[in-house]
């Protein structure tokens, strides 16, 4: 279990948490490891966890065009957690791939007791929000 | 693989293997520890759970009101976009359960009506009865 302390510090989104609270939130947490080329998230699917990846990387595409690649620290799954819709893309293992799993009814008490975190997450869809619209401008200007 | 289970849920149970296989395909199988609270009060939740194994315990403020086990549902509410739980319910021992997000359920539900009015029903039936309470 220390083990998977010491990789959830490394996460950004968990940076400023306190040893406690990160032990907690590893005891909430499931290891899950994914074969090269496995789908872990489906566009267009329901899903139940918000995952954070420990090791590896993963690709993320939307509507076939590939939107980018996810590395270790990164996180990815929440926006499905927050309001119960689709995926809103496809996330696959690009190569061996081990991330820390949580399920929606951990997440949200989770993020409700750590209002910095939510600020974080908050940050990060507005920078989504805006990358969408600019390449929605580009594409149509 | 768990569609004899699905079949026990009242929703599903008219269905035609055919139609429990697309159900099937929406649903995850998860395990979680003693101790764990699926859904609780007053908070959203998208999700429906069926229980494979183990209990779970339902509670209204802080009083247990109901105990559930293999077989049962709750946070079905959850499907009908009924966001707040009306119960809090949390696993008194290590548990396996089919979960469904609403997002899955409005897939299904484009290709097989029929599982809308028989969910709206189940949640009827729910709040008509004393007990258990629904869970939303």
């Amino acid at each position: 279990m220390s083990a998977m302390v010491d990789s959830l510090r490394e996460v950004p989104l968990f940076a400023d948490l306190p040893t406690r609270d990160l032990k907690r939130l590893a005891d909430s947490m499931q290891e899950l490891s994914f074969a090269p080329g496995r789908e872990v998230v489906a566009e267009g699917k329901g899903g139940v966890g918000f995952f954070v990846i420990l090791d590896g990387s993963a690709r993320v595409t939307q509507r076939g065009e590939d939107r980018g690649l996810l590395t270790a620290g990164d996180y990815f799954g929440e926006m499905a957690l927050i309001d119960g819709n689709d995926r809103m893309a496809s996330v696959y293992a690009e190569g061996e791939l081990r991330c820390a799993a949580m399920a929606p009814w951990t997440f949200r008490p989770f993020v409700r007791d750590h209002p910095d975190i939510a600020w974080a997450l908050l940050t990060a869809l507005v920078k989504r929000l805006r990358e969408t619209q600019a390449r929605q401008v580009a594409a149509t200007g | 693989m768990f569609e004899a289970q699905l079949r026990d849920v009242p929703f599903f149970s008219g269905l035609s293997k055919r139609e429990l296989a697309t159900v099937a395909q929406q649903i995850d199988e998860v395990e979680v520890d003693a101790g764990a609270v699926l859904a609780t009060e007053g908070d959203f939740g998208h999700e429906f759970f069926v229980i494979m194994d183990g209990t779970a315990e339902v509670l209204k403020g802080d009083a247990p009101i109901a105990e559930l086990g293999p077989g049962e549902f709750f946070g079905e509410m959850a499907l009908l976009d009924e966001d707040r739980r009306t119960a809090t319910v949390k696993a008194i021992s290590p548990m396996k359960l089919l979960v469904m997000t609403r997002a899955s359920f409005r897939s299904i539900d484009r290709t097989m009506p029929q599982i809308h009015a028989a969910v709206a029903e189940a949640i009827s039936q729910r709040r008509a009865a004393p007990q258990p309470a629904a869970t939303g």
